[in-house]
């Protein structure tokens, strides 16, 4: 899967590094300096590099703990989130990642402890106050699980912190590490979720919606906290129609006492990554749609994005009590 | 229309190339010796960094600086540790005068090793460190990007002198044998690079509506792009053009037409399958 790898000259010795060379014998080891010679030089096409996307380690230097934008949470008082990775192993064509970065490149932060004393800083700052983390916001959170061991790793974190709250965002069937921990109340383990036919179409590489779900139901019955993120609403002409079938299936499985929340939003990137999104993929119909540029930001229209988001609401309350639903308006 | 070319410093690196390419001197290239055939180019540079630099920009605007095009550099280099003969491609190109190194992406399978390569100014007879030493490639590579993007780019590098074969030993016969040898490697590189080109060929391919409706009217620079990705997403919308014809037969100008064509293609629902 990973046939390259760049690793910064600093790391060589790094426990941590030894341990992912290890399971990628066969890739070409090329040591860069820092990072961003590799990640950040401006002639590079996300498209063609996501066909075979490298691996770097790095150490990340700051900014480990970031307030999360406006407007995404889940009702959290204070709202964080961490990457310790950047990119995704999947190519789901409406994500920001493609129009953030120049290259599609996977990035690890390999110095997970740095991430683990701001997390600890960061909590205690809000003693006595719900206090959200969110990790797979640059990356899918369980993905490269089995390489990378970042879930292993924090879990016990939280554990000890029962007043915060961590989300891990996922399309992910790699669950073996969370089916080997005991569950924790605190950690939510969040599915971004699609009618199929927007899987097959858009989300390239991630797994099927059924295997989405057997994977939550397996996670449900292991004890552990399900989100469902229902985010980004894609519209169709018949979407109501593969929303309310979409729903059906994953609330008819899944028992409402382990759905932690659900949420939904609306596609929307800002104009500067959708010109970049248009100039890579010219030929992707999702950009043919009825979308429209406003406040800098580019979306379905006000009213299509309102209609489709009042429906899917009601739909989804026919599950749960309101008080776990929410909008993400990012 | 996609262009691939071959840039090499010495005649005697091209000599095993041109006839296997079936390539054609050029007679109107009087900076360089340029061999084209389709497509395919084939640039002699001379020796060292900056005439590299110079090649490339100069076969690109003889191309008629197209906006895909790939970039393959063939040549030989030194090497302390591995056989005579051996070909292999650059996964780092660092510039021995600046210290500062390029990273080519990997984006296919290689026919052949990588490795990385220093491009110094003198050649190097101690292979000092691990790695090719050569003279051309940071030059032909921070040229090459600036014309198309890290993926479309490779080095190729034949082994030309090692510690038991000192670079005094290599003869003009040698190296046009060794390049020969790798023909098919080359050749793999190649088709390797064709392949991505036509992947963006085909993704930026301009509907055939264009050219007709960009004369009826005066069109500014920016309203020819608005008219290329709006003709665009109609094509995927609907399969084709010929109805966005008869949307904007009521239209009396450019203003207008983009206008009936993008409120028209807003008021389609869009099918992904």
């Amino acid at each position: 899967m990973i046939d390259t790898i760049y690793i910064e000259a600093a790391l060589e010795d790094h426990p941590r590094v030894t341990g992912i060379l290890k399971r990628y014998p066969n890739a070409r080891r090329i040591t860069c300096e820092r990072y961003g010679e590799v990640f950040n030089p401006k002639a590079q096409n996300f498209r063609l590099q996501k066909k075979k996307p490298a691996l770097i380690l790095a150490q990340k230097h700051k900014g480990f703990v970031l307030p999360a934008p406006d407007g995404y949470g889940i009702g959290g008082a204070h709202n964080y989130y961490f990457s310790h990775m950047l990119n995704c192993l999947y190519d789901c064509r409406y994500c920001f990642l493609q129009g953030m970065y120049r290259s599609a490149n996977y990035i690890l932060f390999v110095n997970y402890e740095d991430f683990d004393q701001a997390i600890r800083l960061t909590a205690s700052q809000h003693p006595g106050q719900s206090i959200h983390f969110f990790s797979g916001y640059d990356c899918d959170s369980l993905a490269f699980e089995n390489t990378s061991g970042f879930a292993a790793h924090i879990l016990p974190l939280f554990r000890e912190r029962p007043h915060t709250l961590l989300e891990l965002r996922t399309k992910s069937t790699q669950i073996s590490t969370l089916l080997e921990t005991e569950a924790i109340d605190n950690v939510v383990v969040a599915y971004s979720l699609n009618p199929d036919n927007v899987a097959k179409s858009l989300e390239h590489g991630a797994p099927g919606l059924s295997a989405r779900i057997r994977a939550m139901l397996k996670l449900a019955e292991s004890g552990w906290k399900i989100g469902l993120r229902f985010d980004p609403l894609i519209y169709q002409s018949h979407y109501q129609t593969l929303y309310r079938e979409l729903f059906k299936q994953v609330f008819s499985v899944l028992p409402e006492r382990s759905i932690h929340s659900v949420s939904t939003g609306p596609f929307r990137l800002p104009d500067g990554f959708f010109k970049k999104l248009i100039r890579l993929y010219p030929d992707e119909k999702l950009f043919a749609g009825p979308l429209s540029s406003d406040n800098g930001m580019t979306s379905y229209d006000t009213a299509l994005e309102e209609e489709m988001i009042a429906f899917c609401k009601a739909q989804i309350l026919n599950y749960i009590p309101e008080e776990k639903f929410f909008r993400c308006t990012l | 229309m996609l262009h691939q070319h071959l840039i090499v410093a010495m005649p005697i690196e091209a000599k095993a190339l041109i006839p296997f390419f079936r390539l054609k001197k050029l007679t109107h290239a009087p900076a360089f010796e340029v061999y084209r055939r389709d497509n395919l180019w084939l640039t002699i540079s001379g020796i060292g960094k900056v005439a590299s630099a110079a090649a490339v920009a100069y076969t690109h605007m003889l191309a008629g600086h197209n906006s895909f095009s790939s970039w393959l550099n063939i040549g030989i280099a030194g090497h302390g540790h591995v056989e005579l003969g051996d070909l292999f491609a650059a996964h780092k190109i660092t510039d021995a005068d600046t210290g500062h190194s390029h990273y080519p992406s990997l984006t296919f399978t290689l026919p052949c090793q990588t490795e990385e390569v220093f491009t110094v100014p003198k050649p190097v007879i101690d292979y000092p460190v691990h790695g090719l030493f050569e003279m051309e490639a940071s030059g032909f590579y921070y040229s090459a990007t600036r014309f198309t993007s890290n993926e479309l780019v490779q080095c190729l590098k034949v082994v030309s002198d090692t510690h038991h074969h000192p670079i005094e030993s290599i003869t003009p016969a040698w190296i046009e044998q060794n390049i020969k040898n790798h023909l098919e490697s080359i050749e793999h590189v190649l088709q390797h690079q064709k392949v991505l080109l036509e992947e963006l060929e085909v993704a930026h391919h301009v509907p055939n509506a264009f050219e007709a409706i960009a004369q009826k009217w005066r069109f500014s620079q920016q309203q020819k792009t608005q008219l290329q990705q709006l003709l665009r997403r109609w094509h995927l919308i609907w399969g084709d053009t010929t109805s966005a014809e008869s949307a904007i037969s009521g239209c009396r100008n450019s203003r207008e037409c983009l206008q009936a064509l993008s409120d028209t293609i807003n008021k389609q629902p869009t099918a992904l399958d």
